[in-house]
């Protein structure tokens, strides 16, 4: 056949070409040569001379086609009752038998025509840039316009008006009524898949449909289906609360949602399963709230705890949660609320058990290592550590561990825990403890995870350099890689500012080793003799806690020869350096001689040089020992108290050696005792403790070492409130020299921000500084608006 | 000998020797360190010319870099570091 146009008489090809059609819709056989034929007729038709008849065509196909399906409607609807919503009585069964045939007939019919779809169709089809950004024309109505459809997309569009719109209500009722009976029962397989296809033939009739391709399924099907489940679930859940307690209620809750969710998968879109789940979560959980929230604090309380029931009671936290999860912040809320409160309370009962005073620092960060390692498992397990039970169990640690007493004047956590991680860094004496050094390092490390919680981390700095000082110093370290570590540890905790001046002490110390080499090299050369086992430790002024008025002392001749001699070395290596010697962080072994038992004797340097000064005599006064030794005020008693207490100096009368000191009463005298005698070899005296910065006394002598301890920590919060406020006052100039103008409220936020790395500093504090700097012309208030500060440069 | 020394450890400090308390040309006391820097010590040392007036070393090499002339900025003679 040609594929030229000719003339062709429209009567006749239609009505052989209508046989075919009928004959494909109704899924009829057809020969080959004969749908062959026809399909040259539809081209033929197409492209007719003079005239297309493709409209034609496309008009009678059309009125072809709503012939047949209002046939198939009255099929369809039988002899059933419409208004009943039985699903049983065979509409929906003859509506998928119609479905299936129609569906599948206009397939292939839609491939008959597919010259027709190609070359006329598809050319008045909206294109998918219009319909996005679209002409208001395109976008209007697509029900109404007249559009040619392709002829396959045109079957479903007739068999939607035609058939699905007359039957809607009697389909939906049957479809809901059958999803709800198939709720409670599984359904025989015949009725689940005439029940399945009858849903999806309502997506598929409109699966050509670019705007709205649901529409149908939603209005038909879903909407409905979700008003009657959700009236059905808030029954359900409300029985299920009425029978049983909350745990029941969970168990049962969630088993239902499992099904529901299930049921949904199996017979709707699946693009409806996250609104089958939230009609669920509406109805059967949203609805009862607050009977669930009434008893979180009971079931956490429960679950905290390590009985039996602990278990279950967590099983039950678990499904409340995923119960919850969904429904947004608010409704998890008293569940976080309940899970700090828990967390706290059991934090402060943790810290309150008795314990041994002096290991009050092992206590207390056993304790919060105890509390953080429970509730983060807890969480975990029973939230998945969800962020905002991660962040309940942050917020209560921090509040246990800065917790004070109403007559603290603050905290103590930083003090207990630079305590403990004094005592795990600190050479263990005797060789006991027997913990390995990946025990010390575990432990420090979990230290950190008590020290992210405080908030006074200034504090801390203040009592670990101090403690860190006297291990350097004294050379208590138990092993300098553990010192490093645990400083890098604190650095980023804290940063390096935090750590600065921890690094400095610590590159002193090395820079020392250093110089005490050359200087015993500078020795050598020179051929000067010295003391045997002369060493010096060179201290920056600026980064040691050490304070700084020394006491003068002459000290003894045989310690001021090499003690000269290395500051004549120092002052050649270094111009422009002064060297100052703090005589009580020296310490001088000693040997006595004069005792039954030889003794070795570690002692401060005017301790030293006290002992030294009984070479000649057995007995000086008082007042004209101290004379020589050139040793004033308090340093006299301190260093003089623990030789007596120790029994090395006898003393008579009043040789002002009591607290606070005191002059010694002209006739005192001191004696040395001949007869000493000690249950050790070796003795270690320090000085007593008195208002300075040196910490409380190392074991051995016993020198009054508690004495100290409470003025230490109240001196040492004065000192800490004087840096803070520099700090703030910092602080507030930075801001302020770059932001000019801002408001009081700004201001604080802006200062707390800044301070939270290492302190949380309070309003009243910040307020003063201000103040503070408004009296040095830093800041004025700016005189139109009162809660404005201005900056003046 | 009644007491004999095994071993002694000293224990010193130290400090700049400067002939004012403050650097002439930050403020700052010589015990702490110019603007610039974070830490006093021997990040930030001080040196002094052969006017013998001293300064932080970083305030006075950008002293010396900001001037058409190498004078100190006290006694406005010519600078030089004192290498003694």
């Amino acid at each position: 056949m040609s594929l030229k146009p000719r003339n062709v008489d429209f009567t006749e090809t239609w009505t052989h070409l209508k046989e075919t059609v009928a004959g494909v819709v109704g899924l009829r056989a057809v020969e080959r040569s004969v749908w062959n034929t026809r399909f040259s007729d539809v081209y033929a038709l197409c492209v007719a001379h003079p005239e297309p008849l493709a409209d034609r065509l496309y008009d009678e196909t059309k009125s072809f086609l709503e012939e047949h399906v209002a046939g198939l409607l009255a099929r369809v609807r039988g002899s059933s009752s419409l208004e009943n919503n039985d699903h049983n009585d065979g509409l929906l069964t003859r509506y998928v038998t119609a479905w299936r045939e129609y569906s599948q007939g206009v397939a292939y019919l839609n491939s008959l025509y597919s010259y027709l779809n190609l070359q006329h169709v598809k050319r008045q089809k909206v294109s998918d840039a219009e319909i996005i950004y679209g002409s208001a024309a395109t976008v209007s109505c697509p029900e109404n316009d007249a559009r040619q459809l392709e002829v396959g997309e045109l079957g479903l569009e007739i068999w939607e008006r035609v058939l699905v719109r007359p039957l809607s209500t009697a389909l939906t009722g049957r479809i809901v009524s059958a999803l709800c009976s198939a709720r409670d029962s599984t359904p025989d397989p015949a009725l689940a898949t005439t029940l399945k296809e009858a849903i999806h033939s309502t997506v598929q009739v409109r699966a050509f449909r670019v705007r709205a391709p649901l529409q149908l399924y939603q209005q038909l099907v879903l909407e409905p289906y979700l008003a009657a489940a959700g009236a059905a679930h808030a029954r359900m859940a409300a029985a299920l609360l009425a029978a049983g307690d909350v745990a029941h209620y969970t168990r049962l809750a969630l088993q239902q949602l499992e099904r529901e969710v299930s049921l949904g998968a199996r017979f709707l879109d699946a693009s409806s399963a996250e609104q089958v789940r939230a009609c669920y979560e509406r109805a059967a959980v949203a609805a009862h709230l607050p009977a669930l929230h009434a008893t979180v604090d009971k079931l956490m309380r429960d679950a905290a705890t390590d009985e039996r029931d602990g278990q279950e009671r967590r099983d039950d936290l678990r499904r409340m949660y995923v119960l919850l999860r969904p429904l947004g912040g608010a409704a998890l809320r008293p569940l976080v609320d309940a899970a700090h409160a828990q967390a706290t309370a059991d934090g402060h009962a943790l810290l309150a058990q008795p314990h041994n005073k002096d290991e009050a620092h092992t206590h207390f960060v056993n304790a919060m290592l105890t509390l953080h390692g429970k509730y983060s498992k807890l969480f975990a397990d029973v939230f998945g550590g969800a962020q905002a039970f991660i962040g309940a169990l942050d917020k209560a640690c921090s509040a246990v561990v800065n917790f004070r007493g109403p007559t603290d004047s603050c905290a103590r956590a930083p003090e207990l825990l630079a305590r403990y991680c004094d005592c795990l860094l600190r050479k263990r004496g005797g060789g006991g403890g027997g913990s390995g050094e990946t025990d010390v390092d575990e432990k420090l490390s979990a230290a950190i995870v008590v020290f992210k919680y405080v908030d006074d981390k200034d504090v801390f700095q203040k009592y670990y350099a101090r403690a860190l000082a006297r291990r350097l110093i004294h050379q208590l370290s138990a092993s300098m890689e553990q010192e490093e570590a645990m400083i890098n540890r604190l650095k980023a905790a804290c940063g390096y500012e935090f750590t600065n001046k921890l690094h400095r002490m610590f590159t002193d110390v090395a820079v020392s080793a250093d110089l005490n080499a050359k200087f015993q090299q500078h020795l050598r050369d020179t051929n000067a003799s010295t003391t045997p086992g002369f060493s010096i430790q060179v201290l920056q002024a600026g980064a040691w806690p050490l304070g700084g008025a020394m006491a003068p002392l002459a000290p003894p001749q045989q310690l001021e020869r090499p003690a000269r001699l290395f500051e004549a070395f120092y002052r050649a290596s270094f111009s422009g350096r002064r060297l100052a010697w703090l005589h009580h962080l020296c310490t001088g072994e000693l040997r006595t001689r004069y005792t039954p038992r030889v003794c070795h004797l570690s002692a401060t340097t005017p301790q030293c040089a006290l002992l030294l000064s009984f070479e000649t005599v057995d007995q000086w006064s008082a007042r004209d020992l101290r004379d020589a030794l050139q040793l004033g005020g308090d340093a006299w008693w301190r260093h003089l108290r623990p030789l007596l207490d120790a029994a090395l100096l006898l003393a008579e009368g009043d040789v002002g050696a009591g607290d606070g000191g005191g002059e010694p009463a002209p006739d005192a005298t001191l004696a040395l005792n001949l007869a000493f005698s000690c249950k050790r070899t070796k003795l270690r005296l320090t000085c007593a403790n008195a208002p300075s910065h040196q910490g409380a006394a190392t074991a051995g002598a016993g020198a009054g070492a508690n004495a100290g301890a409470g003025a230490d920590s109240g001196e040492s919060a004065t000192h800490c409130d004087d840096d803070r406020k520099m700090y703030l006052q910092a602080a507030i100039v930075r801001i302020m020299k770059q932001r000019k103008v801002l408001r009081h409220t700004e201001l604080i936020q802006e200062v707390v921000s800044q301070a939270r790395g290492s302190f949380a500093p309070s309003v009243a504090m910040i307020k003063k500084c201000i103040e503070a700097l408004i009296d040095k012309q830093y800041l004025e208030r700016a005189p139109a608006a009162l809660d404005t500060y201005s900056y003046l440069a | 000998m009644k007491v004999t020394v095994k071993s002694w450890t000293g224990v010193a400090t130290w400090r700049w020797v400067a002939n004012d308390d403050n650097c002439g040309i930050c403020r700052m006391p010589f015990d702490s360190c110019c603007p610039d820097c974070k830490l006093p010590g021997d990040d930030c040392p001080l040196v002094w010319g052969a006017c013998s007036h001293c300064f932080h070393i970083h305030c006075i090499v950008k002293w010396l870099h900001s001037q058409p002339q190498q004078q100190c900025p006290m006694c406005r003679q010519d600078w030089k570091f004192n290498n003694k």
